[in-house]
């Protein structure tokens, strides 16, 4: 079983560097040029090269490739082109903004899919689970940048029950910090607790058609019993490959999301620095991402382990 | 495809979805000749008005008609969702094929880079390639085609890995159909219903995604009209005006709606899923006698009673068919005495798992099971309710199932398995189920029992693994066991060894038996009496001894004569022709009588019924007559 993880832990490290790779030259094919930015409307070209040797983009792509590498290997992750701030330091500030609304949404979206997927499984083809179902395709199709505003206008702005804009550090009160990431959860829980909701019910179905259900009845053992200890276990693997999805889902989501609710996440960080063509923070949005995806996947994958024990021998 | 008609019958989400997707196609076409106003250019002089006459969905911050603008955005997301699908099927559809078709190590490094992609937030890749690319709508939507591609390509190329072993595509690999022939002929039809679903559920996926890289300012650009972007200017004045907020909400939801609504009609029709399961298998209900039969002897024909069975019948819904019930078991009546080893026979489809299951109450819902009267133990089970045929289950009743490696869950350990029965039902504490639990290992003869405790049940071989099922069956003491082909699905090694343990427990415990097998064999070294089932009915039941060397209905006959013999013979070997008719295809006379040699025009018309005889039964309109049951010959 360690082995299995150190393996996987181990296998984390080529996947950053390809990924880290390709996104780096991939950021060099931009015909976005950020002198353009900086120099505004109409410069010479005089002025262009000035700032292109100014920012060090005057060199080979490879020779860039590897300052940047190198910096990352100790940390460092470059700084903005036009801020200045350290790469580091920017992303610091944004990704709890982007993993509080993240693991809020997936929050919301087990609260809202786990027992409505496992209402309607109990109740496969009759009217509960007819009803249910409707409810879960109907929600799984509203935008989630669409419900924002709609949450905005009403619990924020109508109600005044929780704040329109901005996000409070949880270092800064766990209150304000709740009350801030609240309804861009939920605007990002719903239609991900949509799909959590079809899967559960997808599979906890299968699972009770399976022959091992029935001897768990054959024992005597209660409905509850059969469900909640055996059934909903069985049925966990499915689940889990799903929520891991949604998870990236969910950090993605987040960046129209906090653009909503003005956060300065991931994604803003990420789509300025896009627009504007800022290498470094790009590539250190990416790699930043990439990382926390592939933990997430590693959890996940030692989540099967636990559910499916024939993983754990092979 | 020329199916499809009559797997939508029925379903009408699918041409009111598919209809209203339709009609939003054409506006989208239309939108010059439809939109009321020039979607771009507004009236400054009247911004931000609530709907009116004029404006029927009112006007947005720069005075722009509301409706007109949702027009032009239909069009858009549209196209937008087109190009975004089409670049995805393009890509991942042939890769898809040839992968799953050709496998190796291309399939390999493909199948790992695309689950790489898949698990990077989507909205990150994309605003990753738009980085290269330059923001605008279709660029940008070609970029969502190639991250669709991936999930195209992964769905395409499992489902030619499955198909690629049914046998019409081995075969036509042997007959020397070219690769191009077997991918497009074979492989591609077996793909599309799987491929349809998910590229209407892209549709909708993709009008979001655009109108997320609108709202962003990735995809279109303003002042065009998309959906996306009409949110973000409403956002702007949102606090003032939240009207305009609104329209382009509800346009992207009814959008997707449809669109998912039809992917789910599409996968509804394409595979029909389970809805009933056994937790809600229901008790039996009591059945008026039926006058029309003659009735049952009451007297039981076994010395003392434990199990006896009047009438039972086990109906189920015709698939697809609201409303209609197909019998699988009608009008089934048997005793079980005390100690008693009864075998129940008969071919496939007989209906003999049905009736031990319905006796358990594990029937799956929704069937519905019904009798005259079951009486277990001297209590009377027609009637009751789901609580009293769990409690039996707990202590009186024991179930041993086809194939042990099915029937113990793949999740926990054995010893888990084991000792819940003995915890939750009967109260012991953790310590003593599991001593409980390796006594009952020890008896049923596995080595190392507590050690096999915490083993799961894949690292058990079939015997193995269906003494653990027998222990598990016997630790509540139940009186009666109920052995469903108890096995059939083992090596033929260990079928033996099995038998003589069941024989064994049954000698030590003195419960009864019901042992259900197709095994001649068993029911001549088991039981004391046989039941025979044929088309969801008793055609015969009496003394082993009597049954096996004088069979009084045909079909037992039948059933004994095509036992293959260790004796000279030419000629074919007997059998009974023909198979058994499904459940509900029974016909009109005797079940039997098209694949009986002895049938008389008699036996097409009317029902049979049971005829009692000396120490037995038999369900032949010619039970009187002197026939030559045994001859061979009648069996060629």
């Amino acid at each position: 079983m360690l082995r299995v993880v150190l393996t996987r832990i181990l296998l984390v490290v080529p996947l950053i560097i390809v990924v880290s790779t390709v996104a780096f030259f991939l950021g060099a094919l931009s015909p976005i040029d950020p002198a353009d930015s900086i120099l505004g409307p109409d410069p010479t070209q005089a002025q262009v090269d000035a700032v292109h040797a100014q920012l060090g983009l005057d060199r080979p792509v490879t020779t860039q490739f590897f300052e940047w590498a190198g910096g990352a290997v100790t940390g460092d992750l470059g700084a903005s082109l036009f801020s200045h701030e350290p790469v580091t330091d920017l992303l610091a500030r944004a990704l709890p903004v982007t993993l509080s609304l993240t693991l809020g949404g997936l929050l919301i979206s087990l609260l809202l899919g786990l027992p409505v997927g496992i209402f309607s499984a109990l109740r496969a083809g009759r009217l509960g689970d007819r009803i249910a179902t409707g409810a879960v395709t109907f929600w799984q199709a509203v935008p989630n940048f669409w419900l924002a505003l709609l949450l905005i206008l009403f619990f924020a702005v109508n109600l005044g029950w929780f704040p329109a804009v901005g996000y409070t550090p949880i270092s800064e009160g766990v209150g304000d910090w709740l009350r801030g990431i609240t309804l861009p959860s939920l605007a990002l829980g719903v239609s991900a607790g949509a799909v959590v909701a079809r899967q559960t019910r997808s599979a906890l179905i299968g699972v009770l058609q399976q022959e091992y259900v029935r001897t768990a009845m054959a024992q005597g053992l209660s409905r509850r019993r059969v469900v909640g200890k055996y059934a909903l276990r069985n049925a966990a693997v499915p689940v889990v490959t799903v929520v891991a999805f949604e998870v990236a889902g969910l950090f993605g989501g987040s960046i129209v999301v906090e653009r909503m609710f003005s956060m300065r996440g991931f994604g803003t960080v990420a789509i300025d620095a896009v627009l504007r063509r800022d290498p470094d923070v790009v590539q250190g949005v990416i790699v930043v991402a990439a990382a926390v995806m592939l933990v997430v996947q590693l959890l996940l994958d030692l989540s099967y382990a636990w559910f499916n024990p024939k993983v754990r021998l092979s | 495809m020329s199916v499809l008609p009559r797997r939508l019958r029925g379903r009408a989400v699918i041409p009111v979805a598919g209809g209203f997707l339709l009609l939003l196609i054409l506006v989208a076409f239309a939108a010059p000749l439809v939109a009321p106003h020039d979607p771009t250019t507004g009236d400054l002089m009247r911004p931000a008005q609530l709907p009116s006459g004029q404006h029927w969905l009112g006007t947005d911050s720069l005075g722009r008609d509301v409706l007109s603008r949702i027009v032009y955005g239909a069009r858009v997301a549209l196209l937008a969702a087109l190009v975004a699908v089409g670049v995805a099927v393009v890509i991942g559809l042939p890769a898809g094929l040839v992968l799953g078709y050709r496998g190796g190590w291309a399939d390999r490094i493909v199948l790992r880079a695309a689950e790489g992609v898949n698990a990077m937030p989507f909205l990150l890749v994309a605003i990753t390639f738009i980085a290269v690319l330059g923001p605008g709508l279709f660029k940008s939507m070609a970029v969502v085609g190639v991250v669709y591609a991936v999930m195209v390509l992964r769905l395409v190329r499992g489902e030619t890995l499955a198909a690629r072993e049914e046998l019409y595509v081995t075969g036509a690999v042997v007959a020397g159909a070219s690769t191009a022939r077997i991918l497009w002929r074979h492989l591609l039809p077996a793909v599309a219903p799987s491929l349809i679903v998910l590229v209407t559920t892209m549709f909708a996926t993709s009008i979001v995604a655009e109108a997320t890289l609108s709202y962003l300012g990735l995809g279109t650009q303003p002042p065009d009209a998309s959906w996306g972007n009409m949110l973000a200017d409403a956002q702007q004045t949102a606090f003032a005006h939240w009207f305009p907020a609104i329209p382009p909400g509800v346009a992207i939801l009814v959008t997707v709606l449809a669109f998912n609504l039809l992917g789910d009609g599409l996968r509804d029709a394409f595979a029909r899923e389970a809805t009933g399961s056994v937790l809600d298998a229901r008790p039996p209900a009591v059945t008026e006698p039926d006058p029309s039969l003659p009735d049952e002897p009451s007297t039981p024909d076994a010395p003392d009673t434990l199990v006896a069975v009047r009438g039972l019948s086990v109906s189920f819904p015709a698939p697809g068919e609201r409303g209609r019930w197909v019998p699988a078991v009608t009008d089934v009546s048997f005793d079980i005495g005390r100690g008693e080893v009864v075998s129940l026979v008969g071919e496939s489809g007989s209906g003999k798992s049905v009736t031990a299951m319905a006796l358990a109450g594990l029937v799956p819902a929704p069937a519905v099971v019904e009798a005259r009267s079951i009486t277990f133990d001297g209590r009377e089970l027609a009637g009751t309710d789901a609580r009293t045929m769990r409690t039996l289950r707990a202590g009186s009743i024991g179930v041993v199932f086809q194939d042990p490696l099915k029937a113990l869950n793949p999740a926990f350990t054995v010893g888990t398995q084991l000792t819940e029965g003995l915890r939750v039902v009967h109260g012991m504490s953790t310590q003593d189920a599991r001593r409980a639990a390796a006594e009952w290992l020890d008896r049923v003869r596995i080595p190392d029992a507590t050690h096999r405790l915490r083993q799961y049940p894949h690292e058990f071989s079939g015997g193995m693994a269906q003494r653990v099922m027998i222990a598990m069956a016997l630790s509540a003491e139940p009186a009666l066991l109920i052995a469903d082909e108890p096995t059939t699905a083992l090596d033929v090694t260990v079928q033996g060894e099995i038998l003589d343990l069941l024989r064994e427990l049954q000698e030590q415990t003195g419960m009864s038996l019901l042992i259900i097998t197709h095994d001649q064999g068993v029911v001549a070294d088991l039981a004391e009496r046989v039941l025979v089932m044929y088309a969801g009915e008793l055609v015969e039941r009496g003394r082993v001894a009597d049954v096996l060397t004088g069979p009084r209905h045909p079909y037992t006959a039948g059933l004994i004569a095509s036992v293959p013999r260790n004796r000279r013979r030419t000629g074919p070997l007997p059998r009974v022709r023909g198979v058994v008719p499904a459940a509900g295809r029974w016909g009109e006379g005797c079940r039997f009588h098209d694949r009986c040699p002895f049938a008389l025009p008699a036996c097409a018309t009317g029902t049979v019924a049971l005829h009692t005889l000396d120490g037995g039964a038999s369900r032949c309109l010619r039970t009187g007559d002197d026939l030559a049951l045994a001859d061979p010959a009648v069996w060629r």
